[in-house]
């Protein structure tokens, strides 16, 4: 029998009455994959159709900041993340994202990042997620030399900030379905940043080897779209991107490109100017 | 019925309620729902959107037509290039003004997105419940979602010690 209808909306909207209700657990799935995990999870004691909700959600957000709900120790946080991607359903995941704006020190920062590697193995190799952002939002702090080595087919978008990378990490071959990379405050070392498939390129507040001086190549010739906004260290070199429409690039103002070797005149000993 | 104008191909979209639409086939086709139909050579007549009414569907269509991708000159989609930050920004400042709906049209918009599979604006109402409910106790996100606690007292209970990592 259909229920009796309200003739006002506002007045079914007053009563709230079986707003929620009426849609379907995939819908309602999809609504609560917007909340921090942690909150999703805690939804099971709502009501008895809550209860297993959480488990399959198509998200991941592992989320640490001052105006979380809930205040978590760093151990508390680590072990709530290992017990939910152990009891949640191992379904395929959208989006991973973990985020720490948390303020902290170095030791607080590395037993939060104690598995964060784990996690997003979890997350790309064996949930297949499609989009992944990690962002380590504590000032002057950065994640370890991870070498992260995302190898997965489905991976579309990596949004990383607050990052070191370096080696196999600037790799992107084993993504061929990668189309945005996103690169945010973050440091990057290596002689080769590479995919054949990204078509969206941003770097914004990136350092390029900045220690060691060397030229990093960039080789991404199916790029749409390249971004480099306030970028230190050295130049790196653009290999042919034939199918590049915009391009914007900015310099930092310490300036970029420029040789200390420059300035003494010793350019001679200068690899590979 | 299908129609041409101005070149354009037009799709009739029907509401339960009567109510017919022509859109363009661009437009329709935000909707993974419709896209597939028209692909699949089932949209020759008008296409019958089931279980959303005149109101909802006319607001449907109005994001699908602000939401549909422009075509540059290159030939290029829009989607290819990083979209100029004004364009982006006066996308998400007409967003945010569509979704300011009372709560019963954004759980009929939540329907609609899910049903038309529009990722966009799926992600929009969603986010815009979640924004309202997020940081809030159990207890307001119970009332705010009407739902009532069916559990027994000592359901409940043993719910919580299952879970008892995530209530630490």
């Amino acid at each position: 029998m259909p229920k009796r209808r309200k003739s006002s909306e506002e007045a079914t909207d007053a009563s709230g009455e079986d707003l929620i209700s009426a849609l379907p657990d995939a819908v309602l799935q999809v609504v609560l994959s917007f909340l921090p995990s942690d909150e999703t999870v805690r939804t099971c004691v709502l009501a008895r159709r809550w209860r297993h909700l959480w488990k399959s959600t198509p998200t991941l957000r592992i989320i640490q900041s001052e105006g979380c709900v809930m205040y978590w120790s760093d151990y508390a946080m680590n072990n709530f993340v290992n017990y939910l991607l152990l009891l949640r359903d191992r379904l395929p995941l959208d989006e991973c994202q973990i985020s720490y704006s948390k303020p902290c020190d170095r030791e607080e920062l590395n037993e939060m990042l104690r598995f964060v590697n784990m996690w997003i193995r979890y997350a790309v190799s064996l949930c297949q997620a499609q989009v992944l952002k990690v962002c380590i939002g504590n000032v002057g702090i950065l994640l370890g030399r991870s070498n992260l080595a995302l190898t997965s087919r489905f991976l579309r978008r990596v949004e990383l900030t607050g990052v070191i990378l370096s080696g196999y990490s600037l790799d992107f071959s084993s993504c061929p379905a990668l189309e945005d990379l996103n690169l945010c405050s973050s440091r990057i070392y290596g002689p080769k940043i590479s995919s054949q498939s990204i078509r969206r390129l941003s770097m914004t507040q990136c350092d390029f080897n900045v220690d060691t001086g060397s030229r990093m190549r960039i080789s991404a010739p199916c790029l749409v779209s390249l971004q480099l906004a306030d970028v230190y260290g050295t130049a790196p070199l653009l290999e042919s991107m034939p199918l590049l429409v915009t391009a914007f690039i900015r310099l930092g103002h310490d300036g970029f490109g420029t040789c200390t070797h420059e300035a003494y005149g010793d350019c001679d000993e200068c690899f590979p100017c | 019925m299908a129609t041409r104008e101005a070149g354009k191909k037009m799709i009739m979209l029907k509401s339960p309620d009567g109510m017919e639409f022509e859109v363009e086939e661009a437009v329709a086709m935000e909707s993974q729902t419709i896209r597939k139909m028209i692909e699949d050579d089932c949209a020759d007549t008008a296409i019958l959107i089931p279980n959303i009414n005149s109101k909802i569907l006319s607001r449907v269509i109005e994001y699908c037509n602000k939401h549909v991708p422009t075509t540059g000159a290159t030939g290029a989609a829009a989607s290819d290039t990083v979209a100029p930050a004004a364009l982006a920004e006066d996308l998400k400042i007409w967003d945010a003004e569509f979704i300011k709906v009372n709560r019963a049209t954004r759980f009929n918009l939540i329907q609609a997105a899910s049903y038309l599979n529009i990722k966009g604006l799926l992600d929009l109402t969603s986010q815009t419940t979640i924004d309202t409910i997020s940081d809030n106790s159990l207890e307001e996100i119970r009332s705010f979602l009407s739902t009532k606690n069916d559990y027994l007292p000592e359901e409940e209970q043993t719910i919580r010690r299952e879970n008892q990592w995530a209530f630490q």
